[in-house]
């Protein structure tokens, strides 16, 4: 009998520095994602956070250390395979310009080798998970979407072929502020629904307190802080985290009570 | 008249198509592999700085007068315009765009044919456009090595001091080569328009 493991990825002392760089850019990070967790990794510019993400696609390769995706070291697969279980999404989208919505969304499931039907199926689905009509957005190219628009299409595209993991690389960082809360409350919505294991990169606080189960905090390729939001917030670890995290009193305070308002809606 | 413009454009389109065949799929090919493609620009570049007389006298001295000595030398010509704009388009790709490629699993060949190809597309057109110039002004050439086309009218216009052979050779060229870039520069545009974000 078969023992799943409790964690859908886990990095151990995963280390990264880049050809002709002094210092790490990832150093020993060592943390585990429970099966449809969604991880926030927060951190300033710099801080190796969309390093670590990277890492987990291998589009960063590591010096030292492991990453494994349910038990398995993602350096013992092949790469592409690989990849195309995994989601990702980063910034500005990253829709091909030349290719319809319904052609960049189909290109994961094409090279899984998908039936035509199934992929054309599967198109309509995601497009109406994220609030798109098919009929009207299926042919558009991507630069007749608005920003929220491109966003959605970006994050059906990540999740159309039933991803293992999904990698967010501040997949809100240029849209609109007043869409922003939107757009979140539709991801979550989404990634509960498909209970897919997400790892959410941001340099916004309040996002990432107020989207993930759990937060980690990166500064200087160092895992300083993980743990729930609750937790930072109440008990940050140390005095940069709570920096970082809590900031001022009345910021803290209404960090504070955001979170309990969440924490009672769910 | 018009049997030397369509005998000029015969001439200059089976070049092009056939520059493109050889340039177009190992320009796919090196783009990413420098160490080769660097020395197989630097043959293309050396061959397209000889003299066009002097590469068309050597050839006459290898294949003889006629058509074949003149579409090798138009092939050889645009062999380099045609595989230094697609090396170009593909590096020229945004590296976010060819990294979510990657990011997404898709094979080498699919990255290549269906992401980097229609997105290196306009530079490509520009490098067609460039080589097919090239081509209807140097098969003009073609005629003093006993090519066919509007080159063959304007040497025996020269020979015979024909002023109506020369004017309709001389005029014949313009005609071609500025369909020729009026409609690639269309072409192009459209391509740009397609492929801008």
């Amino acid at each position: 009998m078969s023992v799943e493991p409790p964690y859908a990825l886990r990095f151990d002392r995963a280390s990264v520095r880049f050809p002709g760089a002094a210092t790490f850019a990832l150093e020993r990070i060592s943390l585990q994602v429970e099966p449809g967790e969604l991880l926030t990794i927060v951190g300033a510019s710099g801080s190796g956070k969309s390093t670590l993400l990277r890492c987990a696609n291998r589009l960063v390769a590591l010096c030292d250390g492991r990453i494994e995706i349910d038990g398995i070291d993602i350096e013992s697969v092949a790469i592409d395979p690989l990849r195309r279980t995994i989601g990702y999404a980063i910034q500005g989208v990253g829709l091909f310009a030349h290719l319809t919505v319904a052609e960049n969304l189909a290109l994961v499931p094409e090279a899984l080798g998908w039936p035509r039907a199934r992929i054309d199926t599967r198109i309509d689905e995601m497009l109406a998970r994220v609030r798109l009509d098919p009929a009207i957005y299926r042919k558009r190219l991507p630069r007749a979407l608005s920003g929220g628009q491109a966003q959605r299409v970006g994050i059906a595209r990540a999740l159309i072929a039933y991803p293992r993991l999904l990698l967010l690389d501040e997949p809100f960082g240029a849209v609109d502020p007043i869409l922003r809360p939107q757009l979140q409350a539709e991801l979550l919505g989404v990634l509960r629904e498909a209970h897919t294991t997400t790892l959410f990169v941001t340099h916004d606080v309040d996002e990432a307190l107020f989207l993930g189960d759990r937060v980690a905090v990166i500064h200087e390729g160092r895992l300083r802080a993980i743990g729930t939001p609750r937790a930072m917030l109440d008990r940050p670890p140390d005095a940069f985290t709570a920096d970082l995290l809590c900031g001022d009193a009345l910021l803290h305070e209404y960090r504070r009570d955001r979170l309990a308002e969440r924490e009672t809606r769910s | 008249m018009i049997s030397a413009i369509a005998a000029h454009i015969a001439l200059c389109s089976t070049a092009v198509a056939i520059a493109t065949a050889i340039a177009l799929p190992m320009a796919l090919v090196l783009a990413d592999r420098p160490i080769i493609e660097r020395p197989f620009s630097a043959v293309l570049g050396a061959l397209y700085t000889v003299p066009s007389l002097a590469l068309l006298a050597v050839l006459v001295q290898w294949v003889g007068l006629g058509n074949t000595s003149v579409e090798i030398a138009l092939v050889t010509y645009a062999l380099y315009a045609i595989f230094r704009s697609t090396v170009a388009g593909i590096r020229a790709i945004p590296f976010e765009q060819r990294e979510i490629a990657t990011a997404l699993g898709l094979p080498r060949w699919k990255r290549r044919m269906r992401v980097e190809l229609p997105l290196a597309f306009p530079a490509i057109l520009s490098g067609l456009r460039i080589a097919t110039l090239g081509s209807i002004a140097l098969a003009t050439l073609g005629g003093y090595v006993g090519g066919s086309g509007l080159g063959a009218l304007l040497f025996t216009g020269f020979a015979l001091q024909n002023r109506a052979m020369l004017v309709q050779g001389a005029l014949g060229v313009v005609a071609i080569a500025l369909c020729s870039e009026l409609g690639f520069r269309a072409i192009e545009r459209v391509a740009r328009l397609r492929t801008s974000a």
